[in-house]
C-alpha cells in the first residue's frame, strides 16, 4: 500500500521536519492537527525531541494552548477516576480502567496531550449491577437514551449504557468485556481481569501491556470507533514504542492475540502502524500476524479505507470520500459485532434518528 | 501597514481573494469575506488596525461566505467558516457584519489559552488598568467606550487577556459593541465617536460597533497592570454607588465570568489570587455615564496590602 | 479502641490557600474547585489535612480554637461539615 503523503503523517514519522517548515505549512499542519485533536501531542513531540526553541513562537503558542486543554482533561480524568473509587469504596469490585483513563493513571505515553472525552471502565459481569447501584448511589445517573438505544445497550453490547455524573457532567462507560457478545470475536473477559495490574497509588488496574495493546487494536479496527482514527492509530504507536523496552512483550503479543481471538485487529493494527508512522515493529512479529490477514480482495480494500481515514488532508481537500470512507468502515465494523438481520433494524432506526435529528424543523 | 492605508476596493479585493491578515494585539486573524458590500465596513472599523502582508503563521482562519446551496435554501445566505469548518450560521446576510465581530470576538474568548481569558472589559490610564468584569447585558461596553473617549485607553470591550507568567494584561483592540440604546448615548457623549453602521433584526436588536480611537489601536503592543477590579452594573435613573467588595468574593466573582478558569487549574487560581490581591475591588452601580466617569477619574492607586496568608 | 472512621484530605490532592481577612479561598488540586471557606470550616479542614481524625475528635479541636464547649450542636455541625467535605471530594476516609 501506498502511505498518503500527509504533512502530519510526516511529522508524526520524523517530527524534526517541523524546523524547516513554511508559514503556510504550518498553518496547514496545525489545521490538520487541530481536526484530529493532535496539536498537543505535536507540541510534546518537538520538546522531546529538543526542537522547541527551534520553532516560531507562534508555534509554541498554539502547542502551550493546546496542551492546556490536554493537562485540564488529564486533571478531569484522574478526578474522576477518584471519585469512581470513592463511589465503590464497600463493593468489593476488580476494577480496571480502559483506554484513555488507562493511560492517564497509568501515566503511559500516549496520555501526553491526550484529549480524553470520557472515562472507560471494566468490572466483572457478575458485579456489573452493583457497580451500576453504587454509581447511582453517588450522583452518576445513565444519559437520557430512548428505549431503543437502552435496549441496544443492555442486549446487545459489551457495556451499560453510558453514564453521566449530575455535577461533574463527565460521562464514564461501565464494560464487563472489551468487545460486543455478539460479534464474531470472544475475548475471554476472565483472561483480561486474570492478567491485569495493579496501578501504584490508586486502589484500580489496567490492562496488562500486550492486552492494552490488543483492545486498542479491537477498539479502533473491530469496534468502529473512527471519529479519531489517528489519533487513536498514535495511541498504538505510542504503547508499542513503550512496551517494546520489556522483555518477552513481542514474544508474547502474537500468542495472546490467539488467546483472546484478536489476531485480526492486531495484524491491522501492526500494519498501518508500521506503514503510516514507521513504528518498530520485528519482522518475526509482522510475519506471525500475517496469518491473520483477510483473504482476497478484502485487505487492499481495508488499506484504502483506512488510508484514506486516516488521512487528513484528504478529508480536507474532498469531505466526502473521507466521510464515504467512515461511514464504510462504520458499517463493517456493525458487521462484524451483530448479526445481519440486527444490523439493518439498527441502521435504519440510527438513519431515521439522525434524519430527524437535522432537518430544519427541528432545531 | 494598516487597513486604512488601503482604499475600500483595495480591502475588498482581498477579503474577497487570499483574506487580509489582521493582527490584533497578540493574535493573527486571516479574514475573508464573500459579500462584497460588507468591505466597506470592514474598512471603516478596523481602518488603524495594523496587517500582515508576508506569510506567517495564523491564530484563526474566519471566512464569511453563503454556505452550501440546500442549506442557503432553508436557512439563510450566509455563514461564518472557521478553519474551512462551518462554525456560526448559516444566517440571514442582513446580520453578517455583527455576526462576524461575534465570532472574532467567539475566537479570542475560545483558543488562546496559553492566556487567561475573563470576560471583562479592560481600560488603563497611567500604566493602571481597571477590569470591569461583567455579563453581557450590565453595560460594560458602553462604559468602556465611554472611558475611552475620556481619556481612558480602551484594551478591549470584551476580554481581559491576562499573561499568567507576569500578570499583565495585553490589548486586544477590536470595535467596541453597542446595543439598542446605547447607540445613541455614546453618539450624543461624545458626536465625534467613531460609530459603524447600525445592524436591526440581530438576536440582540439593533447592534453597532465603534472603533476604538486611533492611538490606542496603536498601543496594542503594550500591557498594562492591572490595578483596580471594577464590577459594573447599568441600572435605569439609580444613583450612583461605589463600594468595596471583598477580595474572596471578588476572586470567585472572576473565576466564574472567566471562561478558561477552570481549564488553566492551578495558574488559573494563582494568577486570579495574585491579580484580586493587588487589585482594589469595587462593585459600581450607576445610571449617568458622566458620574460613572468621574468615579473612574477619582480612583487612586491601591494600597500596598500585607501579603495574604498563602499557607 | 475506637473504631469511628477517620477522615482526612488526600495527601495526594494538594490544596492552595488565600487568607483575606475572615475570608479563605481554597483551591482544591484534584477537583478543581474553588471554594470560600469562613473561618470555622477553613479551621477544620486545616486540621484534616494536618492528620486523619474522627468527627468527635474534630469537634474537640474546634471547640478549644474557638473557646467553646464541644457540646452536641457543635458535633452536629462538625459532622455536616466533614459530609459536605466529603461530597465536594475535599476530605477521604483513611486507610
Amino acid at each position: 500500500m501506498t502511505s498518503p503523503n500527509d504533512l502530519l503523517l510526516a511529522v508524526l514519522r520524523d517530527p524534526a521536519r517541523m524546523t524547516a517548515f513554511s508559514p503556510d505549512q504550518w498553518n496547514r499542519l496545525l489545521r490538520y492537527a487541530r481536526l484530529t485533536k493532535l496539536v498537543a501531542k505535536l507540541g510534546y513531540l518537538a520538546q522531546e525531541h529538543s526542537l522547541l526553541d527551534s520553532l516560531p513562537g507562534k508555534a509554541r503558542d498554539h502547542f502551550t494552548a493546546a496542551q492546556a486543554i490536554a493537562t485540564q482533561h488529564q486533571r478531569i480524568v484522574r478526578w474522576e477516576v477518584n471519585r469512581v473509587c470513592r463511589a465503590l469504596v464497600g463493593v468489593d469490585a476488580d476494577v480496571v480502567l480502559l483506554k484513555g483513563a488507562a493511560y492517564v493513571a497509568a501515566s503511559l505515553p500516549p496520555a501526553r496531550g491526550r484529549l480524553v472525552s470520557d472515562v472507560d471502565i471494566m468490572v466483572p459481569k457478575a458485579i456489573i449491577g452493583r457497580v451500576e447501584q453504587a454509581l447511582i448511589d453517588h450522583g452518576w445517573e445513565h444519559i437520557n437514551l430512548d428505549p431503543y438505544d437502552q435496549r441496544y445497550y443492555r442486549t446487545w453490547m459489551h457495556e451499560l449504557p453510558p453514564m453521566r455524573h449530575i455535577d461533574r457532567q463527565a460521562v464514564m462507560d461501565v464494560h464487563h468485556t472489551i468487545l460486543p457478545e455478539t460479534g464474531r470475536l470472544h475475548p475471554d473477559a476472565d483472561a483480561l481481569f486474570d492478567a491485569a495490574q495493579p496501578v501504584e497509588g490508586l486502589p484500580v488496574k489496567v490492562l496488562c501491556p500486550t492486552d492494552m495493546v490488543l483492545h486498542s487494536a479491537a477498539h479502533l479496527f473491530q469496534d468502529g470507533d473512527l471519529n479519531n482514527g489517528l489519533r487513536d492509530l498514535t495511541d498504538l504507536d505510542d504503547l508499542l514504542r513503550h512496551f517494546a523496552t520489556q522483555p518477552d512483550f513481542w514474544d508474547q503479543l502474537v500468542p495472546r492475540a490467539v488467546r483472546l481471538d484478536l489476531q485480526r485487529p492486531l495484524f491491522y493494527a501492526l500494519r498501518y502502524c508500521h506503514d503510516l508512522l514507521n513504528t518498530p515493529v520485528p519482522d518475526g512479529v509482522l510475519q506471525a500476524a500475517r496469518v491473520a490477514r483477510p483473504a482476497g480482495l478484502a485487505l487492499p480494500l481495508m488499506d484504502r479505507l483506512v488510508t484514506m481515514a486516516m488521512s487528513v488532508s484528504k478529508a480536507h481537500q474532498r469531505p466526502w470520500v473521507h466521510a464515504w470512507a467512515r461511514w464504510t468502515l462504520y458499517i463493517r465494523s456493525h458487521w462484524l459485532r451483530m448479526p445481519p438481520t440486527l444490523l439493518a433494524k439498527h441502521l435504519t432506526h440510527k438513519a431515521l434518528k439522525d434524519w430527524f435529528a437535522y432537518s430544519p424543523g427541528a432545531k | 501597514m494598516k487597513v486604512g492605508d488601503l482604499s475600500v476596493s483595495e480591502t475588498r479585493d482581498r477579503l474577497m481573494g487570499q483574506g487580509i491578515r489582521l493582527r490584533i494585539g497578540p493574535m493573527v486573524t486571516q479574514l475573508q469575506v464573500r459579500f462584497p458590500n460588507l468591505a466597506q465596513h470592514v474598512h471603516f472599523l478596523y481602518k488603524d488596525t495594523p496587517f500582515i502582508d508576508e506569510p506567517c503563521i495564523v491564530d484563526f482562519e474566519v471566512k464569511l461566505a453563503p454556505p452550501p446551496a440546500l442549506r442557503r435554501w432553508f436557512q439563510g445566505g450566509a455563514a461564518i467558516y472557521l478553519d474551512g469548518i462551518m462554525n456560526f450560521g448559516p444566517f440571514d446576510p442582513a446580520i453578517a457584519m455583527p455576526m462576524l465581530e461575534w465570532c472574532l470576538n467567539g475566537c479570542v474568548f475560545n483558543r488562546p489559552n496559553q492566556y487567561l481569558i475573563l470576560h471583562s472589559a479592560v481600560i488603563e490610564r497611567d500604566g493602571r488598568a481597571a477590569i470591569l468584569p461583567a455579563p453581557p447585558g450590565t453595560g460594560k461596553s458602553t462604559l468602556c467606550a465611554a472611558m475611552s473617549l475620556r481619556g481612558w485607553r480602551l484594551l478591549s470591550d470584551e476580554v481581559a487577556m491576562i499573561r499568567p507568567s507576569d500578570k499583565q494584561l495585553l490589548p486586544v483592540p477590536r470595535p467596541v459593541g453597542l446595543k439598542e440604546g446605547s447607540i445613541d448615548v455614546i453618539k450624543r457623549f461624545e458626536p465625534t465617536a467613531a460609530v459603524g453602521h447600525a445592524w436591526p433584526g440581530t438576536r440582540k436588536g439593533t447592534v453597532a460597533h465603534m472603533r476604538p480611537p486611533a492611538d490606542h489601536v496603536a498601543r496594542a503592543d503594550e500591557p498594562a497592570t492591572p490595578a483596580w477590579i471594577i464590577c459594573p452594573r447599568y441600572e435605569a435613573d439609580a444613583a450612583t454607588t461605589f463600594e468595596p467588595i471583598p477580595k474572596a468574593d471578588a476572586l470567585l466573582y472572576v473565576a466564574h465570568d472567566a471562561f478558561n478558569y477552570s481549564l488553566l487549574g492551578t495558574t488559573g487560581f494563582e494568577t486570579f489570587a495574585d491579580i484580586v490581591d493587588a487589585c482594589d475591588c469595587y462593585a459600581l452601580v450607576y445610571s449617568d455615564l458622566n458620574e460613572a466617569v468621574g468615579v473612574f477619574n477619582a480612583l487612586t492607586p491601591p494600597r500596598a496590602t500585607a501579603h495574604p496568608d498563602r499557607s | 479502641m475506637d473504631d469511628t472512621p477517620k477522615w482526612q484530605v488526600s495527601p495526594a490532592l494538594k490544596l492552595s490557600w488565600r487568607t483575606w481577612g475572615d475570608d479563605t479561598v481554597v483551591y482544591h488540586h484534584g477537583s478543581g474547585d474553588t471554594h470560600k471557606l469562613n473561618p470555622l470550616s477553613a479551621q477544620a479542614l486545616r486540621l484534616l489535612q494536618s492528620q486523619p481524625r474522627t468527627a468527635h475528635d474534630l469537634t474537640q479541636q474546634l471547640a478549644a480554637a474557638i473557646g467553646q464547649v464541644a457540646d452536641d450542636q457543635l458535633l452536629r455541625y462538625t459532622e455536616k461539615l466533614m459530609d459536605h467535605f466529603d461530597q465536594l471530594g475535599l476530605i477521604e476516609p483513611a486507610a
